[in-house]
């Protein structure tokens, strides 16, 4: 194993997707027949380039030559559904709403280079007023700054996405869906 | 001659200051809130008595580009009725309070500014 370190020169294809594809320039070219491991940089678009290290195999062709693109496993973590809050709360068109936003979900966070350690989908039911609610958080490993920028960001797609939903379920993504982004230690 | 809502927010960074106890902390979270809450509201306009809070993140949510704002105001909504009624913070990252109010704090930096900016 060679550990090779690169750097994309574009985002995923089609983000969120199992594989993308991704253009890579090596700092040190692999050898030719190699299997590799490879730690790549990526600068999120947001406004604090970070870190983010993901482990990638791919195989460099025997007769050598420029490896200009590797296959990158996404992973995503499952949402986990509180379902003891979600009892009352979680009715069929909710349930079709978050059925939606989830993969945009996972889409901002690919297309943003986040790493995502959890999705959280919890009730809520508000003590004051006769409202329930259901939360969904996106757990990041980010800054709070970061963090912040990328909930801008992720706020922006959902309302896109709110504008071409037909109206019963545009009415659930505004008036029963939360969404929010959680740090390490927020 | 009205209240300023933002005295509530002044009042509650006084409150957080370090060294602060829970009772405080508790206290300078939902000030933070109802500041933020009541600038909404007036922004938007709602005059209803029933449901006011929901109504007014609703409201804001359906606001172009406020959707985020408006699930942050949300969030430290919910973060204020834990402060009001949960004894013990049913949720084990609810039950440090210092860090209860960093939070509240980062969403209130984030969310007066756009607040402000809102005709």
């Amino acid at each position: 194993m060679v550990l090779a370190v690169g750097t994309p020169t574009q985002a995923p294809a089609l983000p969120g997707a199992p594989q993308s594809t991704l253009n890579w320039q090596w700092d040190t070219e692999p050898a030719p027949g190699a299997s590799i491991r490879a730690a790549r940089r990526a600068t999120t678009g947001i406004q604090h380039p970070f870190r983010y290290s993901e482990s990638v195999t791919a195989a460099v062709p025997p007769a050598g030559g420029a490896l200009d693109q590797i296959y990158v496993q996404m992973t995503y973590p499952d949402a986990n559904y509180d379902y003891s809050s979600l009892t009352g709360v979680l009715i069929d068109r909710v349930q079709e709403t978050l059925d939606q936003l989830l993969p945009i979900l996972k889409t901002e966070a690919a297309s943003s280079w986040v790493y995502v350690t959890g999705v959280e989908v919890e009730g809520f039911v508000d003590p004051e007023e006769d409202f329930e609610e259901v939360v969904i958080t996106q757990c990041v490993e980010l800054s709070p700054e970061q963090a912040m920028d990328y909930w801008d960001r992720l706020g922006n797609k959902i309302q896109q996405w709110t504008k071409l939903l037909p109206e019963y379920l545009a009415q659930v993504a505004t008036d029963r869906l939360s969404i929010r982004v959680a740090w390490k230690d927020g | 001659m009205s209240f300023d809502p933002l005295d509530f927010l002044t009042l509650a960074q006084s409150m957080a200051s370090s060294g602060a106890q829970e009772s405080e902390l508790r206290t300078a979270v939902g000030r933070a809130y109802y500041a933020l809450f009541l600038m909404a509201r007036d922004k938007m306009d709602v005059r209803r008595r029933n449901s006011v809070h929901h109504e007014t993140i609703k409201r804001l949510k359906k606001t172009e580009g406020y959707r985020t704002m408006a699930d942050q105001l949300d969030e430290l909504s919910r973060l204020r009725k834990v402060a009001d009624y949960e004894l013990t913070p049913i949720k084990p990252e609810h039950q440090n309070w210092p860090e209860n109010w960093s939070r509240a704090s980062l969403l209130v930096d984030r969310i007066r500014p756009r607040l402000q900016q809102l005709k």
